[in-house]
């Protein structure tokens, strides 16, 4: 059992590469509206590994962060989980009760939300935003002394890059880093296996930014716990990730290493992008992507990406790149057939018929 | 032009025939009130112009807290400097008449940040493009109106079929914020004062507003202060940059120089911590330079509390604007040495390569 000062013992076997922390299967989330059932989640399956960092880009509305919030059973209504498993450890989540998925939180998969602003209590102090994340998701009776929890506190604070006496202030007397730092202490309370973090820096500058994702690296590799970001900043993410999962409309559709996925990108939708990230290197190279994204309550048939597919619809700057593929590419599977995601090499996903032939 | 008495006399500074809007030592001040405690200097002592021919993109830079938005609204007449003044065709902007008050008010326009906010949702978007061509009378009748209207549209990539009778809520981010540009456009401004535009929309949204703007600039010649927190879309669309911190302007000039060879450390941290998307370049790992949260310093350079480079006469007095280049200028002691001059105004650094 996981107390506020236990070191995990498996430190070492969980630098097994190989090793699975986090298997998602056919995890669908559907929300009940007036308009009709919206499949935000739609049929997604990855794996994450133990001490690896994971992205999980898309624009907003894709699902990426129902598919989050679902992982923790923190979706909230009209939004349920309609199929699937998403399994932490050899634990299938959706399978426990309220009680015990509640003792999973924070102890086993902690949230660091997006905009720390928000989620701190205004009236508690930061040591008892802390105390209480630890309170809750102990079970009875193995709550560790007050010294030794509020040394836990000091010690959470420095790991996170603040002074100790932070925890007496209130959430108003600190900078958004501040409050950013302080999420992240709490999130790292009870030392998880597994961290998700849905946009944690939208709302800081770039240079905390840098700041607070480098002391989530720091934390997660102290802790060799693996990391779910959940974002639609491709910088952050190649700054980040070891792995990244694109969303778009509901579906997983390209899944890879992250030099990988940047290097030699599969699907159209990735590849567009990427090519269409603006940088500070050459000026114009700011495309960014035609059309909007689909209705999830009536998505388009078959790929829900072929509307503004550049290779389906043969557009002119796109041709070259894939020239030799459209051509053995039957246009008409893309507006009649979902593709489903396949493995194309060892932990290369796409869902695309341009790689029909290849899975 | 009369000329007020100010604290900080500004040296040689003759009215600029050539702009058609001029901040001359403009500083505000937040705060005070009796206690004269809490005192925010949100803008300090800030020059420029924006020149009436070939006016460029410029885009003005900082994180929160660095003054870019109060220099935006300062920019708009929404609020008064403190100190200093603010010229709109050579005339100061709080002694306006009515009549160049509104003319005013049709030529600068603003960009608001967040488009769900300027949008009333009772009102159908006809609305919010109607109201400036009925209160500027523009149009003579209803169809003129319409075709106005319409034009604009199209000017900023949309189908009038598809925004026109139709609620906000009904409309993307990425309409409505376009609708936003359509707006300012139909007035026909000579400045366009853009504050984040694009900082709640999505990427892959991102270029194409990002591209009716820079179409306003290169094919209409208006004038485009680009507001923002984001070093590499300013990089991208910009011709000249005012990078901010705690209200001065700590390095100015031609885009290009200042982004890929910055000169203040301040903007080489900024610019070292930009998340490059490329995993093959990844961020150093040093930790220097933190943000502590309440290091302000009233006197001297206000970056001298996190300033790796920071020397003994930083904390004693506010450097100025030296030149650094014949592109580019820095605030900061380390260029005192080798400086080209002092800059008066940050668009005199513009004017020499323009």
């Amino acid at each position: 059992m996981t107390t506020a000062e236990a070191v995990p013992e498996t430190a070492l076997d969980r630098r097994r590469t190989d090793d699975v922390l986090l298997e998602v299967e056919n995890l669908r989330v559907y929300y009940d509206t007036d308009a009709g059932q919206v499949k935000a989640v739609d049929d997604v399956s990855f794996t994450l590994r133990r001490g690896e960092r994971m992205g999980l880009v898309g624009e907003s509305g894709s699902g990426k962060t129902t598919m989050a919030m679902a992982l923790m059973r923190l979706h909230k209504p009209p939004a349920v989980i309609a199929g699937g498993t998403v399994t932490l450890d050899g634990v299938k989540l959706l399978d426990l009760n309220d009680e015990e998925m509640r003792q999973t939180r924070l102890r086993d998969i902690a949230l660091v939300p997006q905009g720390a602003m928000n989620s701190l209590n205004p009236v508690y102090r930061v040591r008892d935003q802390i105390v209480d994340g630890i309170k809750h998701h102990t079970p009875k009776g193995e709550m560790p002394g007050k010294e030794v929890v509020n040394e836990r506190v000091y010690e959470l604070l420095n790991s996170v890059g603040l002074d100790g006496n932070v925890a007496d202030m209130y959430p108003h007397e600190l900078s958004g880093g501040m409050k950013q730092r302080v999420a992240l202490a709490v999130a790292t309370s009870l030392r998880p296996k597994m961290i998700l973090a849905d946009e944690p820096t939208s709302a800081l500058d770039v240079v905390v930014q840098r700041q607070i994702m480098l002391t989530l690296e720091q934390l997660q590799q102290e802790m060799q716990a693996s990391v779910l970001l959940v974002g639609h900043d491709m910088g952050l993410m190649a700054q980040f990730a070891d792995v990244l999962g694109v969303m778009y409309a509901g579906h997983l559709v390209e899944f890879a290493p992250i030099a990988e996925i940047f290097e030699d990108p599969k699907h159209p939708y990735t590849k567009k992008l990427i090519s269409s990230l603006p940088d500070i290197q050459v000026k114009g190279t700011f495309t960014g992507i035609e059309g909007l994204p689909p209705t999830l309550v009536v998505p388009p048939p078959g790929c829900r990406f072929h509307p503004r597919c550049p290779i389906y619809n043969d557009d002119e700057d796109f041709r070259g790149e894939f020239v030799d593929l459209r051509g053995s590419l039957d246009t008409g599977l893309c507006t009649t057939v979902d593709p489903p995601l396949k493995e194309m090499e060892p932990r290369r996903w796409v869902a695309c018929h341009l790689y029909e032939g290849d899975a | 032009m009369a000329t007020q008495t100010l604290d900080r006399p500004a040296p040689g500074s003759a009215t600029d025939e050539d702009n058609v809007l001029e901040l001359k030592n403009v500083t505000k001040v937040f705060g005070g009130g009796i206690m004269r405690r809490n005192l925010t200097i949100a803008v300090d002592n800030v020059s420029m112009g924006v020149p009436k021919a070939n006016p460029g993109i410029t885009a003005v830079a900082g994180e929160s807290g660095s003054g870019k938005t109060t220099l935006a609204r300062l920019m708009l007449g929404i609020i008064p400097p403190t100190e200093g003044s603010i010229l709109f065709n050579d005339r100061d902007v709080a002694t306006l008449s009515r009549r160049e008050r509104t003319e005013f008010r049709r030529e600068v326009q603003p960009i608001m940040q967040d488009p769900f906010e300027v949008y009333n949702p009772f009102y159908k978007v006809d609305h919010v493009l109607m109201a400036p061509v009925n209160n500027f009378g523009l149009a003579r009748n209803k169809s003129e109106a319409r075709d106005l209207v319409v034009e604009s549209l199209e000017t900023v990539g949309l189908r009038h079929q598809e925004t026109l009778g139709r609620f906000p809520h009904q409309l993307s981010g990425g309409q409505r914020q376009r609708i936003m540009v359509a707006r300012a456009l139909l007035l026909k401004p000579r400045i366009i004062v853009a504050d984040e535009p694009v900082s709640m929309v999505d990427a892959s949204l991102r270029a194409t507003i990002l591209g009716s703007i820079d179409l306003l600039n290169k094919e209409l010649g208006i004038a485009v202060i680009y507001i923002t927190h984001d070093l590499t879309t300013a990089f991208q669309i910009s011709d000249n940059i005012l990078v901010m911190y705690r209200g001065s302007v700590v390095e100015t000039g031609r885009v290009e120089d200042v982004i890929q060879n910055p000169q203040h450390p301040y903007t080489q941290l900024l610019v070292e911590s930009i998340p490059r998307p490329d995993p093959k370049e990844r961020w150093g790992r040093d930790m220097a330079s933190q943000e502590t949260g309440s290091d302000v310093s009233d006197v001297g350079c206000r970056f001298a509390p996190r300033c790796p480079f920071v020397m003994s006469e930083c904390t004693v007095e506010m450097p100025p604007l030296y030149r650094t280049g014949d592109t580019q200028a820095a605030q900061c002691y380390l260029h005192r040495e080798g400086s080209l001059g002092d800059v008066m105004s940050v668009s005199d650094v513009f004017k020499s390569y323009a």
